[in-house]
């Protein structure tokens, strides 16, 4: 080994989705000077050839960094990339079906008139004709004018027909309630009005401004209102629940009880592990399946029954693992799966104003570790790209283990020290490695990581909308109060001197770093600060704790005193925090990484590489 | 001028500069009525062809701070803390829909309710207004 004069050492990290990379100075006694960084997206699946661009701008950014040039580099050092790469798919296990016209339960923002009326649907255009003594709820499209409707409402009161409310397809509610003699619900803003049967018996229900219904989100009191027995009840059960929390809503009753309630079968899932299959029901709950995988870790791999939403969402996520490594699906291994409960708007068959109703989902993330990649293409490759910098031949070496490397780098936050686990919060999985007083590291990657909180939330909120539902898991929230100032989702206020834009104002905003966007739909801050959080709860928190589990000293959290957050979602403004309470009480010291005392949790894997190429030579040379 | 009226009562005024069509009126009235908020018409203002002047002159004397200017200009909604020429919403087109519109916007900048703007949305959370502390 040449001696004397220090050498300048690059080395490279390429991430599933970034490639990050330090530049430093080694000299022969293994002290180490890192000069500079570097990160870039990675390019291509990582552990392939095409990963080599990403390694070329990565490193040529590290060396501008630290003031260096290519030619003076004297080795390149990467990691052993093997690919860890997780799939989604999620599927409602229920589906209430609502079949037939028989409901309207929707939220306009100004109903009008307040309490609870029962008749027979009947047309406008034929109120006219309805005798004296008759009970009846007045149907009007959306196209009428709100004075003639109050008119022809009022004349057919005065014949003695007994008007009982009226359901409107135009946003006139509190118009014709306003120019009535009597108070009477009216709900408006019905998108399908003129599909609303005629002829039926319906209710229509409104409730005071700040209160929801108390009758049609209550079983009973839709039986009580149609008399109906026992099995009827049982099968409006599903109207009422659809209702509940509403402020108005119609209920319309079609003859041979046309409301069904039907399962979809969900199907069972086999996790196979070395010695033993276990087979759980998805319906049970993602909390079944996770005790289920953990009675048979580790995982070799879980099939879902064919014909069945499980069978396909398993099958789904085997073929966009083949298309993305190449492998056969039946080559491909899911080597860890995490079950999520989570509740989804599903629209209401049968509604009329677009209603939607919130179903029990799961939602599967699933794991596969590809065989190992080849590295040395990718080093060769690396080699021809960094010739063309260097204009000469660069020594490229595959530097070891990269969890070995991630504790190596995760150790030179200050304040750190062993028995030490990394958690890498990435996109895909999360990843656990910890390293013994005797430096022995050992390595576990479980499914699920900010990839699914994205899903989640987009899931949840109904927003169909990935981009949306990444600025909601990255950003804080504010409500804007006026064109002048903002409610930030702590409390606090902030004032503008410029005007803010009428279109936020009143509206939900997430503070992105380009600007204020609005969140699209009528979710208050609320909802969508707790769906945001439990989101990152279910996934990090339930990760962490099963990652540490699995790698802790006997299981045994208490075994483990320092925990360093590194990666991608260790820089979110809450993640760090949830993961630090979850842990604190195993009296476990938990942080977001400081690299180097001062990258935060970037670069840990490319400066450990420097860190392990450097102890090399000093063993070397001490020997 | 509410002469007679005691102190100021919470209105949204809406100043009207020439004659209109009384369907324009009666819609532009009708969407603050549906918003639930009092409003009160403010004649005699011929002078003014600009409906975003307008609108800004009545709503820095709205106990509201709210105002809308109509003229065969055009239609917009104000408040009196913004700047003179940033109103709300302004829109070129005098025809009942837009009048409408405009009577709802006009009522939501006084509830705190997400505006109907241009894109006929319905964005608003009910109870949004009752968030404020």
């Amino acid at each position: 080994m040449a001696s004397g004069a220090p050498r300048l050492v690059v080395g490279v990290d390429i991430g599933n989705s970034t490639t990050e990379a330090c530049c430093a100075r080694v000299d022969d006694d293994g002290g180490v000077e890192y000069l500079g960084s570097g990160l870039a997206p990675t390019t291509g699946i990582k552990g392939t050839p095409d990963n080599a661009e990403g390694v070329r701008k990565a490193a040529g950014q590290a060396l501008a960094d630290g003031g260096c040039r290519w030619p003076d580099v004297d080795l390149v050092l990467t990691n052993e990339a093997t690919p860890v790469i997780s799939g989604l798919a999620m599927e409602t296990i229920t589906e209430t079906v609502v079949t037939e016209s028989t409901m309207i339960g929707h939220d306009p923002r100004t109903p009008g008139g307040s309490g609870i009326g029962v008749g027979t649907t009947v047309a406008l255009a034929d109120l006219a004709e309805r005798a004296a003594g008759e009970d009846v709820l007045v149907v009007v499209p959306a196209a009428e004018d709100f004075e003639d409707v109050a008119e022809a409402l009022v004349a057919a009161a005065r014949r003695g027909v007994g008007v009982r409310g009226a359901i409107l397809g135009g946003d006139d509610a509190v118009l014709v309630a306003n120019r009535l003699e009597e108070t009477l619900p009216i709900v408006d803003e019905v998108t399908l009005v003129d599909e609303v049967p005629l002829g039926m018996l319906a209710a229509v229900e409104v409730a005071e401004p700040g209160r929801t219904i108390r009758t049609l989100s209550n079983s009973y009191g839709i039986a009580t209102l149609f008399d109906l027995d026992a099995e009827q009840t049982k099968m409006i059960s599903p109207v009422a629940r659809s209702l509940t929390g509403n402020r108005s809503a119609v209920v319309v009753r079609t003859p041979g009880g046309d409301i069904t309630d039907r399962r979809v079968p969900a199907g069972s899932i086999a996790l196979r592990g070395r010695s033993s299959t276990v087979s759980v029901e998805v319906d049970a709950g993602a909390d079944e399946i996770m005790r289920a995988l953990a009675r048979i870790r580790p995982l070799v791999d879980a099939e879902g029954e064919s014909g069945t939403h499980v069978g396909g969402m398993i099958a789904g996520v085997r073929d966009a693992m083949s298309e993305l490594t190449g492998q056969r699906p039946d080559e491909v291994a899911i080597e860890d799966l995490l079950a999520v409960d989570t509740l989804v708007p599903q629209e209401v068959r049968g509604g009329l104003a677009k209603e939607v109703a919130r179903e029990d989902a799961v939602l599967l993330a699933a794991m596969v570790r590809t065989s190992r990649g080849p590295m040395e293409q990718v080093a060769a490759e690396v080699r021809r790209v960094l010739a063309e910098e260097a204009q000469r031949v660069l020594e490229v070496e595959i530097g070891g283990i990269e969890a070995e490397m991630a504790v190596g780098g995760a150790l030179t936050t200050p304040g750190s020290g062993e028995p030490i686990v990394v958690l890498d919060l990435g996109g895909g999985s999360t990843d656990a490695a910890h390293a013994d007083t005797d430096g022995e590291v050992y390595s576990v990657h479980v499914a699920g990581a900010g990839d699914l909180v994205t899903t989640l939330i987009d899931a949840e909120l109904g927003l169909d909308d990935k981009q949306v539902a990444e600025e909601i898991k990255r950003y804080p929230l504010a409500k804007v109060e006026s064109f002048f100032h903002v409610r930030h989702e702590n409390g606090t206020a902030q004032f503008f001197t410029e005007p803010l834009a009428p279109e936020l104002f009143a509206r939900v905003v997430v503070l992105t770093d380009e600007g204020m966007h609005a969140v699209p739909g009528r979710h208050d801050l609320a909802t969508l600060r707790h769906t945001r959080r439990e989101a990152k709860r279910r996934v990090f928190v339930v990760n962490a704790l099963r990652a540490l589990e699995q790698i802790a000293p006997g299981g045994t959290l208490r075994q483990i005193e320092f925990v360093v957050l590194l990666g991608g979602s260790a820089l979110d403004f809450e993640i760090p925090d949830m993961i630090a309470d979850a842990v604190a009480p195993h009296g476990i010291v938990c942080g977001t990484g400081n690299v180097r005392g001062s990258l935060g949790p970037r670069n840990a894997v490319a400066s450990g590489l420097v860190a392990g190429h450097a102890r090399g030579r000093r063993v070397s040379g001490a020997a | 001028m509410s002469v007679g009226d005691g102190p100021t009562r919470p209105m949204v005024l809406v100043a009207a500069a020439g004659t209109f069509p009384a369907a324009i009126l009666r819609e532009l009235r009708a969407g603050l009525e549906e918003e639930g908020v009092p409003h009160e018409l403010r004649p005699g203002h011929d002078d003014e062809p600009d409906p975003t002047v307008l609108a800004h002159r009545v709503a820095r004397d709205s106990s509201l701070e709210v105002g809308v200017g109509l003229t065969e200009r055009g239609i917009a909604v104000h408040h009196a803390k913004l700047p003179a020429g940033r109103p709300v919403t302004v829109d070129p087109d005098v025809n009942a829909e837009v009048a409408r519109r405009m009577g709802h916007d006009a009522a939501r900048v006084v509830t705190g309710v997400p505006l109907k703007l241009v894109t006929d949305e319905d964005h608003a959370a009910p109870g949004d207004a009752a968030r404020r502390a």
